[in-house]
C-alpha cells in the first residue's frame, strides 16, 4: 500500500450518523496516523460499535453529514468487501456464528481475495494450511478450531482470538478492535495482546475500543479518546484512562471539554 | 403418534387454488392409447395388469391425503402425449460421468447402446436391458413399487417400453458404480416418458449405483426404480434430478431392505419445473439401517415435491433422514416425510429433519415430518427449520473482503455441506455446486425474466 511511517492513515470530521431515524454519531471527530494506537473509552452506548460499524461499511447505518477520509480516499463510497481488501479491519464486539462454514474455509476465501487485490497468487488447500498455522501461533490458538464451523459454540473468548487471527492473517493498516478484550481471561488476554502488538508496527495502526485500563498495559497507546452521546468529548494520553478508571465518567460531563484531535 | 407441520407462505400470499380452475390437459387414456407397443408376452401381459389401474384411479387431486399440498397445475396443464423414438433429437448432450465409466443410457425410456458404456463389465453383475426379463425379476417387478400406491406407478408399468435390471451375485461387493442415464426429448410437441429399473443384490452384496435425470424441451417424465436389498447386503444410491427448465418429472424409489442390509440414499434434487420424488422403504427384517439425505435446490418457479415413507416393523432398525432445501425466486417445495414404527420394530433409533433456507420472501415451503410410534422401546426424533439468509452473516463475510455473491455461495454451500460431504464423485458434486452457484446470484427482478 506503501503506507510510510507518520503518514495520515484515518481523519473523520464531524461525522453524524443514524440508525432507523434515531441519531446516533452526532459530530465525530479522529486523526489517525501510521505507528498511532489510539484507544476509545465512553460508557455504554455512547456509540463505540455504531462508529466502528460505519467504519467498517455496515448496512444498517446511515451517514448524514461529515466525511471518513482513509489513505486519501472518501472510505465511505466504498463497499464493505473493498474496504476491507484497502486494508481497514474491524474486530467485531460480537463475532457471528456461521454454521456448516468451516473456519478453514473462511479464513481461505477471505486471505484469498485479499490476495487477489493484491495481484498476488491465490493458495491452495495445502499452501494455506501451512501459512495459517504460523498465524494460529501468534494468537496461540489450536488448530482444531480451523475444522469447526466459524465461530458455532466458540466461547466468548475464543471467537475473540478468532478475530485476532484474522487480523494476522489480513494484515490490515488500519484495525479496529471493539472491545477485543471483553470475554477473554487473564492469560488469553496477554496472550491476544501480545499477538495484537506482534501484529502492529509504524506503517499500520490500531484503534481499540475498550471499557477497561487492563488491556491499555499490554498495548500503550499515545490518545485515549472518550466518546460520550455520540460524539468524542475528551482526548488525553495514557493518564486520561488511569483517570476514568479512578474516577469514572461523570466528571468529564460536568467538565465539558471540547474534543480534541489526535 | 406424533406429528407436526410447518407452513411458510410469502407476504402477500393469496391462496389462489379454489378459485383457479386451469384446464386440464393431462389425459390418462391417451398416455395409455399411445403406449409403445413390446413384443414380450410376459411384459405386455405384466404391463396389461396396469391398464385398469391407471384409469380407476385417474388423476391426483387436491382432495387426495398424499397430493393435498402439491400445486398440479403445470403437470395436469400440460398436453402430453406418449414418447415415441422419433421424439429422440439425434445428438443427445454430453452427460458422463468421468468417474463413472460404466454407463447405461436411456433415451425416452428406450435403451441407447451407443451412447452406453458396459465395457469392461464387472463380474458377479447380471444386466439385462430390453424386454425379456430373467425369471428373478419376476419375483420382485412391480412387487416393490406397487401399482396401488399411486396412479404414475400405475401409468409407468402399463406404458413402460422395457425394463432395466441388475442382479448382484450373493457376497459380490462390486468397486465400479454404475450409472444410469436417463434422457428425456421432447423436441417439439410435450411427451411423457415411463423409464422403469430394478436391482437386486443377493445376500452380502454390494454396489453403488448413480441415477441421473436430463432433458430438453417439455418431456415428462414417470420414473420408477425398485430396489431389492438381500440379509447384510449394501446399496450406496445417488439420484440426481436435473431435467431441464420445461419439465415435469415424478420418480417413485421403492426399496425392501431385508435383515442386516445398509441402504443410503442421496436425493438432490435441482431442475424441473415441477418434480415430485416418492421413496418408499421397508425394513423387512432385524438390524437394518437405511440413511436418507435430502437435497432440494430451487429458483424462478420450479415446484419440488419430496413425499417419503419409511416403515420400520423389526426390531434394532436404525434410519436417519436428513432433507434440506434452499429456495430461491417464488420455487415452492413440499416436504412430507412418514417414518412409521411397527410395535415389533422395538430398539429402533430413528431420526429425521427437515431444513429449508428461503432466499427471497416469495418462496415457499410445505413440511410436514410425520412420527407415527407404535412400539414404546424406541428413540425417535423429529424436526422441521425454515429460515431466511441472514444479512448479517453476509455482511461479516463482507467485513473480510468477501464480496455478496461469493459469500452467499460460501453460506450456501455450507447449509448443503452436510449433504453434499457425503461420498460422491467430484463432477456431480461440481454439477450440484453450479445450482448452488446460479442460487447465489442476486435474484433478478420479476420482469427482467427471459
Ligand atoms: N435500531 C436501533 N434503533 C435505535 N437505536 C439503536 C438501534 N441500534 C442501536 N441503537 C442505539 O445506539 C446506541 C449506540 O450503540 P453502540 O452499540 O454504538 O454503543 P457502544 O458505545 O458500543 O456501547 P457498549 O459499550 O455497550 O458496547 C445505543 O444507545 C443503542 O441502543
Ligand atoms: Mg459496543
Amino acid at each position: 500500500m506503501g503506507v510510510e511511517p507518520g503518514d495520515l492513515i484515518l481523519s473523520v470530521v464531524d461525522l453524524t450518523a443514524e440508525i432507523e431515524g434515531t441519531p446516533i454519531l452526532k459530530g465525530v471527530n479522529l486523526t489517525v496516523r501510521a505507528g498511532e494506537v489510539h484507544a476509545i473509552m465512553g460508557p455504554n452506548g455512547s456509540g463505540k460499535s455504531t462508529f466502528s460499524k460505519i467504519l467498517a461499511g455496515h448496512p444498517d447505518y446511515t451517514v448524514t453529514a461529515g466525511s471518513v477520509t482513509y489513505l486519501g480516499e472518501d472510505l465511505l463510497a466504498l463497499e464493505p468487501e473493498e474496504r476491507s481488501r484497502t486494508g481497514v479491519f474491524l474486530a467485531f464486539q460480537y463475532p457471528l456464528e456461521i454454521p456448516g462454514v468451516t473456519n478453514s474455509d473462511f479464513l481461505r476465501l477471505a486471505h484469498n481475495t485479499h490476495r487477489k487485490a493484491q495481484g498476488l497468487p491465490e493458495l491452495d488447500a495445502l499452501d494455506f494450511d501451512e501459512y495459517v498455522h504460523d498465524k494460529l501461533d501468534v494468537v496461540k490458538m489450536d488448530p482444531g478450531f480451523l475444522d469447526r464451523s466459524v465461530n458455532e459454540g466458540f466461547s466468548g473468548g475464543e471467537k475473540k482470538r478468532n478475530e485476532i487471527l484474522q487480523m494476522a492473517l489480513l494484515e490490515p493498516t488500519l484495525a479496529i478492535l471493539d472491545e477485543t478484550d471483553s470475554g477473554l481471561d487473564i492469560d488469553a488476554l496477554r496472550i491476544v495482546a501480545g499477538g495484537v502488538n506482534q501484529l502492529t508496527h509504524a506503517r499500520n495502526a490500531i484503534v481499540m475500543i475498550t471499557h477497561y485500563q487492563r488491556l491499555l498495559n499490554y498495548i500503550t497507546p499515545q490518545f485515549v479518546h472518550v466518546m460520550e452521546a455520540g460524539r468524542i468529548v475528551r482526548t488525553g494520553g495514557q493518564d486520561l484512562a488511569e483517570e476514568l478508571e479512578a474516577r469514572g465518567y461523570d466528571w468529564l460531563r460536568d467538565e465539558a471539554t471540547p474534543a480534541g484531535v489526535g | 403418534m406424533t406429528g407436526c407441520g410447518m407452513r411458510r407462505r410469502p407476504r402477500g400470499w393469496v391462496d389462489m387454488s379454489l378459485s383457479l380452475s386451469p384446464a386440464v390437459t393431462f389425459a390418462i387414456g391417451d398416455l395409455l392409447e399411445g403406449r409403445p407397443a413390446v413384443a414380450d408376452a410376459a411384459l405386455q401381459a405384466w404391463r396389461n395388469q396396469a391398464l385398469g389401474w391407471a384409469l380407476e384411479m385417474g388423476l391426483p387431486g387436491a382432495s387426495q391425503e398424499a397430493w393435498r399440498l402439491t400445486p398440479l397445475k403445470t403437470l395436469l396443464t400440460t398436453p402430453f402425449r406418449p414418447a415415441g423414438r422419433g421424439d429422440a433429437v439425434d445428438q443427445a448432450p454430453d452427460l458422463a460421468v468421468p468417474e463413472l465409466p460404466l454407463r447405461l443410457v436411456f433415451v425416452n425410456g428406450v435403451f441407447d447402446a451407443a451412447q452406453s458404456q458396459v465395457e469392461p463389465w464387472p463380474a458377479g453383475v447380471t444386466l439385462t436391458v430390453g424386454e425379456s426379463l430373467p425369471p428373478t425379476a419376476w419375483d420382485y417387478l412391480g412387487k416393490v413399487a406397487s401399482l396401488e400406491q399411486d396412479v404414475f406407478v400405475a401409468l409407468n408399468q402399463a406404458c413402460t417400453p422395457g425394463v432395466v435390471c441388475l442382479e448382484v451375485a450373493a457376497g459380490r461387493r462390486i468397486q465400479q458404480p454404475i450409472h444410469l442415464v436417463f434422457i428425456g426429448q421432447s423436441p417439439s410437441q410435450p411427451s411423457f416418458n415411463f423409464p422403469r429399473w430394478l436391482v437386486i443384490l443377493e445376500d452380502q452384496a454390494e454396489l453403488t449405483l448413480v441415477e441421473t435425470y436430463h432433458s430438453t424441451g417439455p418431456a415428462g417424465c414417470s420414473a420408477v426404480g425398485e430396489v431389492v436389498l438381500g440379509a447384510h447386503a449394501r446399496l450406496n444410491h445417488t439420484y440426481l434430478q436435473q431435467e431441464g427448465p420445461q419439465a415435469c418429472h415424478l420418480a417413485h424409489t421403492a426399496v425392501h431392505q431385508a435383515t442386516g442390509s445398509h441402504y443410503d440414499l442421496l436425493a438432490i434434487t435441482t431442475g424441473a419445473s415441477f418434480a415430485r420424488h416418492t421413496p418408499t422403504l421397508r425394513q423387512q427384517g432385524p438390524e437394518t439401517m437405511t440413511h436418507l439425505s435430502g437435497l432440494v435446490l430451487l429458483q424462478g418457479q420450479q415446484v419440488a415435491d419430496t413425499h417419503s415413507f419409511l416403515g420400520l416393523s423389526h426390531p434394532q432398525g436404525y434410519s436417519r433422514q436428513l432433507h434440506k432445501a434452499i429456495l430461491g425466486g417464488s420455487a415452492q417445495a413440499i416436504f412430507s416425510g412418514r417414518v412409521r414404527v411397527a410395535a415389533q420394530a422395538q430398539q429402533t433409533n430413528a431420526g429425521q429433519l427437515n431444513r429449508t433456507l428461503l432466499l427471497s420472501p416469495q418462496a415457499r415451503v410445505d413440511s410436514q415430518p410425520q412420527l407415527e410410534i407404535e412400539a414404546d422401546d424406541v428413540k425417535c426424533t423429529h424436526g422441521a427449520t425454515v429460515s431466511d439468509l441472514d444479512p448479517a452473516e453476509v455482511f461479516y463475510l463482507q467485513s473480510r473482503g468477501i464480496d455478496p455473491a461469493a459469500g452467499r455461495t460460501l453460506l450456501l454451500t455450507g447449509f448443503a455441506g452436510e449433504i453434499l460431504q457425503h461420498p460422491s464423485f467430484p463432477s456431480l458434486k461440481a454439477r450440484v455446486q453450479a445450482a448452488l452457484n446460479d442460487l447465489s446470484r442476486p435474484a433478478a427482478p420479476p420482469d427482467a425474466t427471459p
